[in-house]
């Protein structure tokens, strides 16, 4: 791997000529070819246009002028958002590939390109971002790289897998119900979903319309602070792109937790088959937090359940409206979890998607409430450090065990940051939860623990053979 | 464990979305109604009588400001 872990250092690195843009995506490349064909990062690379675009990082490096913010960053996009380079998949057989054709790049990519980012490919999905791998389908089976008999994650598979092996720096992932906190905990690394709103989401394969998100994951929260600058602020082609007020979110990266209150909800009874490395690994963090000048209370997040269905319903009802003509036509091609999954929506009636917006309302007040008492919320992000690809099958009970969803009903930022290692060395994450539009004392907490602690620096064990550069 | 019920539920729906799923698909969508159907039915909480839906609509968008 390079010696460049995170996109921070890179950026330092870079400005300080101890690396070219040109070496950097060299040595992502190169540890992308070192392990892509176990893994399953890439759908497809942009090796010519990413080599050309950091050669012109470089010029504008040398010239003196390094005004972007990622200039010279190797990122992916996941598959579900479109690109100029190249056709966009949605890992599926189904999509019209015309679609994304006709888009070029999704707002997000524009603003990465703009802000000298690298785009180096398209990566991994599960097909239309849900579900689990389907070994039937010609497509890449995305391994974890802490241990490859073990899933990543998803569905922002290819970006969670990529970061922790030091194929890109960092990458965009989607989240409607947990695929940007998931893959991120599975792989052990961090990433954010944004209040909803905060990020465009246009030019973005939909799943679930009012639960959708785009976001950054990366090693670092610093590094999710970095990309959520350039990602973040209204665009009219997104109706739900919210008009707020965009900040400096790494100027806010004080390390100091100071004054806030944060409230500690271990979610234990969720999940019956939870993890017994959990909870110390819980303990810890709150110490490490308190430390930083937090004080932790215990709290109960209202509605739970009813919120975590509210998502289920809405996103399998929301997906079910935009798959629904291609499901009764084209059932065979879609990944067997799909069908499942999205077709499950023929459960739900039409009262029950509007009841679940009451509930969403109504949970919006209670937790809103909540945050009168504390400034953040943490939780496990989820009661396991993932599954073997052998135990996946139906998903439905399984996702009981991800703590993610509940935030996608009611719209808050929610950061995820490793906190630890399970007995057989795979990751724990920790989720750090905000009010709307309040990514900053988010990003703060997670930075600041990451100040104290050194779980998102760990490197994946197969990749301690993979020398570039 | 499935009723008669649920399969005969789940094949009407099925049908009336035109969706053809093999057999061992359909048992899946049998075993896992019941959970889908407590699921959305615990969301008929007394406490929403007079909560509006999470969802708004703006009849000006198309139009210039």
């Amino acid at each position: 791997m390079s010696d460049y872990l995170t996109i921070s250092d890179a950026l330092d690195a870079l400005r300080d000529n101890k690396i070219t843009a040109t070496e950097l995506v060299q040595d992502a490349f190169a540890a992308a070819d070192a392990v892509d064909s176990e893994l399953g990062i890439y759908l497809a690379r942009f090796d010519e246009q990413a080599l050309a675009a950091a050669a012109e990082a470089d010029r504008i490096y040398a010239a003196g002028d390094p005004a972007g913010a990622l200039l010279g960053i190797p990122l992916g996009i996941k598959d579900i958002i479109s690109t100029l380079e190249g056709e966009t998949t949605a890992q599926s057989l189904v999509l019209d590939r015309e679609w994304g054709a006709a888009i070029g790049d999704a707002v997000v990519t524009a603003r990465l390109r703009a802000a000298g980012g690298v785009i180096t490919g398209k990566l991994t999905t599960m097909e239309y971002a849900t579900g689990v791998p389907d070994p039937t389908k010609p497509f890449p089976i995305p391994k974890n790289p802490w241990n490859t008999d073990y899933w990543t994650g998803g569905s922002s598979s290819g970006t969670g897998s990529g970061v922790a092996s030091g194929a890109i720096l960092g990458g965009l992932g989607t989240d409607t119900g947990g695929s940007i906190r998931i893959p991120a905990a599975f792989c052990g690394i961090s990433g954010l979903k944004a209040t909803f709103g905060r990020v465009p989401k246009s030019g973005c394969v939909p799943l679930g319309y009012s639960l959708d998100n785009i976001g950054p994951m990366a090693r670092s929260a610093r590094d999710c602070a970095l990309m959520l600058n350039v990602l973040a602020g209204y665009d009219a082609s997104d109706p739900c792109a919210a008009e707020q007020p965009v900040e400096d979110y790494v100027a806010g990266l004080t390390g100091d937790l100071s004054g806030l209150t944060i409230g500690l909800d271990r979610l234990a009874l969720v999940y019956a088959d939870r993890d017994p490395a959990i909870d110390p690994a819980i303990d810890a963090a709150v110490k490490a937090l308190t430390a930083l000048g937090a004080k932790v209370v215990d709290v109960t997040l209202p509605l739970w359940d009813e919120l975590s269905a509210a998502t289920r319903i809405t996103s399998r009802s929301e997906a079910f409206a935009y798959h629904a003509p291609d499901l009764q036509s084209r059932w065979d091609d879609y990944f067997e979890a799909t069908r499942q999954g999205v077709g499950a929506a023929v459960a739900f009636s039409g009262a029950d998607y509007v009841q679940a917006q009451r509930v969403r309302r109504v949970g919006q007040k209670a937790l809103a409430a909540l945050f009168e008492t504390v400034d953040l919320v943490i939780t496990p992000t989820s009661s396991v450090a993932g599954w073997s690809l052998d135990e996946l099958g139906s998903m439905t009970e399984r996702f009981l065990a991800m703590h993610t969803g509940y935030f996608n009903a009611v719209g808050n930022p929610a950061l995820v940051v490793p906190m630890g290692f399970n007995d057989i060395g795979l990751p724990l994450s920790l989720q750090v939860v905000g009010r709307p539009f309040d990514e900053t004392t988010v990003l703060r907490a997670g930075d600041a623990f990451q100040r104290v602690s050194d779980f998102h620096l760990a490197v994946p064990p197969m990749m301690s053979s993979v020398a570039v550069a | 464990m499935p009723t008669l019920d649920s399969e005969a539920i789940v094949t009407g729906l099925l049908a009336a979305a035109q969706l053809t799923v093999s057999p061992q698909e359909k048992a899946t969508f049998v075993k896992d109604y019941p959970l889908m159907r407590s699921n959305a039915d615990a969301l008929y909480l007394a406490e929403l009588e007079f909560v509006e839906p999470a969802v708004t609509f703006d009849p000006t968008v198309y139009y210039p400001a």
